[in-house]
């Protein structure tokens, strides 16, 4: 019933949808794609494919610089890419160095290292790749880096970084092949910006990024102008670079959830916009 | 078989009681919120204090008399919370603004300024569909720039004031493609507690 008890027509219900309503058909909706996968076809799209092909053309012994900035709250976007990425650069015999710039950066690198492990890739702790573990100061500690590569002194458990092999000639921004950053960082921190006002422009290392979808429409700019070579947002891009590394995971798993409920989303949106229009019409004279 | 691990069962637990407010507002979502809230907190000092002790704590004890600086520094901050030498905090902070402000100004006139003005017009492409791409890019700086020229009212009438039109429209495409990809991050981030309730918790795969 309406205020001035004159029943509530289709169009008015349309237009007040209780969002219990919604949120309970979305729930229901997540549920059912995830236990009974449709199987969707997936195309990588050109985005991806340029990431993917980035990453393939690092020379050998080359040096990847692999930011985490990410923390829990963006695990689910942000953990299918860092570890199709991450198996990417593993199966390669480049050097890794994982710099953490944001606190819960570095128990997010600890998990997935501890899910991947290294050594299964045939990859050695010191000689391969290396941990500087979290460091405070953001862009200070990002454009220190950039001239002196062992700015940090020790990894991330104590050990001297001039005991360990895999920083042996690497020096300073001309020794890195490619920054790779996982980030939900914002300004300061170790955002896209960060990397591109600190490392990307002034010394033109090629610059990756791998971010919320939401992050997108900011860093687009970057990508236009060449700053970023190439970026990946959201699991359909994760779903894409797993397809390429030939390793299925979360990504493609949330795929077709993500469609059907997306399609949901559509047909609230065009079925509350139908109800507010109509209503709008009937209020005219 | 359901899991046995009482981590995944605390985890899932905060979920279902986070989850609680989209109902409505309740004891327990203001619960979970307190604690993650603390958690944070909590997890943030540790780091920052592990930071400090790697960062100059450890050297100073080994003889890097410089690292003394910083440390001092950082304590410093902390007169903020004294009434009468609050003022000796306005020290480091004015050092951590100039040094902050110096290292980005460095780059941000060549990063954010000429490399942008220049990527706004490129040059011609063999392929059609590029050439329209850069064609839009130019049309729509142009215009929403042309949205904001408030102080001369001429350019913001009459048919000029088409021009700003056709800008505020373009921002409105922008901050729809925006909100869809929030949309979308959102999504995400719930078909990830939705996975972990059913495969992580409650094991039906």
């Amino acid at each position: 019933m309406t205020k001035d008890n004159k029943p509530e027509d289709i169009w008015e219900r349309l237009d007040r949808i209780p969002r219990h309503v919604f949120y309970t058909l979305l729930l229901g909706l997540m549920i059912v794609s995830l236990l009974v996968p449709l199987g969707l076809p997936i195309k990588v799209g050109a985005a991806t494919r340029k990431f993917y092909d980035i990453v393939d053309a690092v020379p050998n012994d080359g040096v990847v610089v692999f930011d985490i900035s990410f923390s829990p709250g963006a695990d689910p976007e942000l953990g299918p890419q860092f570890t199709a990425i991450l198996h990417h650069v593993f199966s390669k015999p480049v050097r890794v160095l994982f710099t953490v710039f944001v606190q819960d950066g570095q128990m997010m690198l600890q998990i997935y290292l501890d899910r991947l492990k290294p050594e299964t890739y045939g990859k050695v702790y010191g000689k391969d790749w290396v941990n500087f573990g979290y460091r405070a100061g953001g862009i200070s500690a990002m454009a220190e880096l950039a001239k002196d590569m062992t700015f940090f002194k020790t990894d991330y458990k104590g050990t001297p970084l001039s005991e360990l092999a895999v920083m042996k000639g690497v020096k300073d921004y001309r020794d890195v092949s490619l920054i790779i950053t996982v980030t939900t960082a914002s300004g300061g921190l170790s955002s896209p910006e960060d990397w591109v006002q600190q490392w990307a422009t002034p010394y033109k290392t090629p610059l990756l990024v791998a971010m919320l979808k939401m992050m997108i429409p900011n860093t687009l700019p970057y990508f236009e102008a060449g700053q970023v070579k190439a970026y990946m947002g959201g699991t359909d891009q994760a779903a894409e670079y797993e397809l390429l590394v030939e390793r299925p995971g979360k990504g493609l798993a949330y795929t077709d959830a993500l469609t059907n409920v997306h399609l949901l989303v559509i047909a609230f949106v065009i079925l509350g916009n139908v109800g507010y229009l109509v209503r709008q019409r009937r209020k005219k004279p | 078989m359901i899991s046995t691990d009482i981590g995944v069962w605390i985890a899932a637990f905060f979920t279902i009681f986070i989850m609680s407010y989209a109902y409505k507002d309740n004891p327990l979502f203001k619960f979970a919120e307190h604690v993650y809230v603390g958690a944070a907190a909590g997890h943030a000092v540790v780091m920052g204090i592990v930071s400090a002790s790697t960062s100059s704590w450890i050297p100073l004890t080994k003889g890097q008399i410089i690292h003394i600086i910083p440390l001092v520094l950082g304590l410093l901050l902390y007169t903020r919370y004294h009434p009468r030498y609050y003022w000796v905090s306005r020290y480091p902070i004015a050092l951590l603004v100039g040094l902050g402000t110096a290292i980005s100004i460095r780059t941000v006139i060549a990063a954010n300024f000429t490399q942008q003005i220049a990527a706004t017009i490129k040059p011609l492409s063999a392929v059609p569909l590029t050439n329209f791409n850069n064609l839009v890019v130019l049309v729509v700086t142009v215009t929403v720039l042309w949205h904001f020229l408030f102080t001369q009212h001429k350019l913001a009438t009459g048919n000029f004031g088409l021009i700003g039109k056709f800008g505020r429209y373009a921002m409105m495409v922008a901050f729809g493609a925006a909100f869809g990809n929030t949309v979308m991050t959102r999504m995400v981030l719930l078909l990830g507690r939705v996975d972990f309730l059913l495969f992580e918790w409650l094991k039906l795969r």
